[in-house]
């Protein structure tokens, strides 16, 4: 290495350092607050460390964090069903319309793939009234049935999977009919556990996206809140009150299910989201 | 796929009954492909028609449409008079709204995509501590705004770390959220912070794929690190950074930072994002907000597609 770009590599390296403990404050931050005892204390000053610490706060925020009559364990439950059913039927039918336009030929295959390009690069501002007049009138509005909106075929997850499949080779396929299989049985039981690793990827991006979705569940979930929507709102209602420990705890609990996802799987993310370009 | 079936079944039975055979068998095969691609379509189709064309169609009809105190609806152009109206008015709500929205934009476009593609060029050249690096910038991607807003916030209240400096260095405190002077500033600069690791997850794909010879090579022939990555990187990761810009301009009018988590719209925040979800939100109005969106897709269609054309266009020359 040329000491030049060694001086550049050092330069680089503490604007990272500096860069990265930026990122990470805010949750020490937020650790330290939420062992700190409720009370004038806490709004005296939010940021020494706490003597002693307040590790019931962790259990209290279970007992005590409600938003619109959902316990801290409904909103989690909430989260759950949002993100996860959300993910597991948008994977499924993104994969489904990807898989068909990719592998068979019928009539509309060329318009379909020119539609799921379309949709993504057409600028569309302002459906957003009408989507939620259509929401109430089917009651999806605060309802668990609201998940079905999720069930769309294109966008993003679409383009990722349907380059996956052009590069799987047919002949897997070819050989199953020969056997005797049928078109379910080749999708579920040789295109699909191939495809896994990009399924996987895209949808632990699509869990963690919607996991931390807040502005969706606040319009069209109210009173269904789930842990990016619920905590926003309980931290409004507290404003003013000396509740913001439990809130912390609250928070920090509410980040454990997606870091521990996003460490477990950054490597498949890193190595199946792969974009090659929007062209069509 | 036929000939292979045709022979497979004539070896088996000879060849007259094999051609009928052949002939049943691959009509059943068709009737079971198109059984099989209508199932697979049929709900992904369903959804399409009706969260995404009925809405569309439907925010085309509201934006014509008024509804009286009685809830009558009438048909006129009112909504896009009353935009021209907000347009010439002093103070303007939709002119401050289309100024902050396009500062979103090219702080994107600008600041947080060539920092973006810095960042993972670095940690594609595994700077020391890059794993670590690239799950902590990555951090606000996997984390809700509602929860890093408030954190931040907090960071910045007069009783948090930053309000105690300031009164500690004898400073007057800065009201960060609580001025027009500065209230847009400061979402500005969380959105950038807080933003550069978007980008990592796709830039960082793409460089894996470039091939080590050609940077080897590149170095043996002494190439220096600025040119290695405007002449090698840049090039090679185009399509991938093309689709990201791209997707910059085909959301261009929809450009925010988190303004309901800091302000609420209020200092003078207000984009044209959040003024429609506001308008929806609170249940003021349906039909005003049709018509602004109908006139900013008009308006940013041709300027993505223009976008797209020419992103692309520089794509033929790159191998």
């Amino acid at each position: 290495m040329k000491p030049t770009e060694k001086i550049v590599y050092v330069t680089v390296f503490i604007v990272f350092t500096i860069y990265a403990a930026l990122l990470l404050y805010p949750f020490l931050f937020s650790f330290v607050a939420s062992l700190k005892e409720n009370g004038r204390a806490f709004i005296e000053n939010s940021v020494s460390f706490p003597f002693p610490m307040h590790w019931k706060n962790y259990v209290r925020a279970f007992e005590e964090l409600t938003v619109a009559e959902n316990s801290f364990f409904k909103m989690i439950f909430n989260t759950f069903w949002y993100a996860g059913m959300s993910t597991v039927l948008g994977i499924l039918c993104s994969s489904a319309t990807a898989y068909v336009v990719c592998k068979y030929q019928f009539w509309g295959k060329e318009f379909l793939y020119g539609l799921a390009l379309f949709i993504m690069i057409i600028p569309v501002y302002g459906s957003l009234p009408t989507t939620y007049r259509l929401l109430s009138a089917l009651n999806f509005l605060d309802s668990y049935a609201f998940v079905f909106t999720a069930t769309s075929g294109f966008g993003f997850n679409f383009i990722v999977m349907y380059s996956f499949f052009k590069g799987i080779s047919w002949n897997y396929a070819e050989a199953a009919f020969v056997d005797g299989a049928g078109n379910f049985r080749v999708f579920f039981n040789i295109m699909f556990p191939m495809a896994l690793p990009a399924m996987t990827a895209i949808a632990v991006m699509s869990f963690v996206g919607t996991w931390n979705n807040y502005e969706t569940p606040l319009l069209f979930m109210p009173n269904l809140p789930t842990l990016a929507s619920g905590l926003w709102l309980y931290e409004r209602r507290i404003k003013y009150t000396a509740n913001q420990p439990i809130y912390f705890a609250g928070v920090l609990i509410s980040l454990i299910p997606v870091v521990a996802l996003f460490v477990g799987f950054q490597n498949t993310i890193m190595e199946n989201v792969y974009s090659g370009g929007l062209k069509g | 796929m036929r000939r292979f079936w045709k022979m497979h079944i004539e070896k088996r039975w000879g060849r007259k009954t094999g051609e009928t055979i052949v002939k049943n068998t691959m009509s059943r095969k068709k009737l079971q492909d198109s059984v099989f691609i209508a199932v697979m379509l049929f709900v992904p189709i369903a959804n399409f028609l009706i969260f995404w064309l009925y809405t569309n169609f439907n925010s085309i009809l509201y934006a014509f449409q008024t509804q009286t105190a009685e809830g009558e609806i009438n048909w006129s152009l009112y909504n896009f008079k009353l935009f021209w109206q907000d347009i010439v008015a002093e103070n303007s709500p939709v002119l401050l709204a289309l100024r902050n929205t396009l500062i979103f934009f090219f702080s994107n476009l600008f600041i947080t995509l060539p920092c973006s593609l810095l960042l993972c060029y670095f940690l594609y050249k595994k700077i020391w501590g890059y794993k670590a690096f690239r799950f902590i910038f990555y951090l606000p991607q996997i984390i809700s705004a509602s929860v890093l807003v408030i954190l931040f916030k907090y960071i910045i209240s007069a009783k948090g770390p930053i309000g105690l400096i300031t009164s500690a260095l004898g400073g007057e405190y800065i009201p960060f959220l609580t001025s027009s002077k500065y209230a847009l500033a400061t979402i500005l600069i969380y959105s950038v912070l807080t933003s550069f690791g978007g980008n990592v997850v796709l830039l960082s794909g793409a460089m894996t794929h470039i091939d080590e010879s050609v940077i080897e090579a590149a170095k043996i022939d002494g190439v220096t690190m600025g040119k290695e990555i405007t002449h090698i990187v840049i090039p090679l990761v185009w399509p991938t950074l093309s689709t990201l810009m791209i997707f910059q301009f085909v959301n261009l009018f929809g450009s925010t930072g988190p303004i309901l988590l800091f302000t609420q719209g209020a200092y003078d925040t207000r984009t044209i994002a959040y003024w429609i979800y506001e308008q929806v939100y609170y249940g003021s109005s349906y039909y005003y907000p049709s018509a602004i969106g109908m006139i900013f897709t008009l308006i940013g269609t041709p300027i993505a597609l223009g976008m797209r054309k020419l992103l692309n266009s520089f794509d033929s020359g790159v191998e």
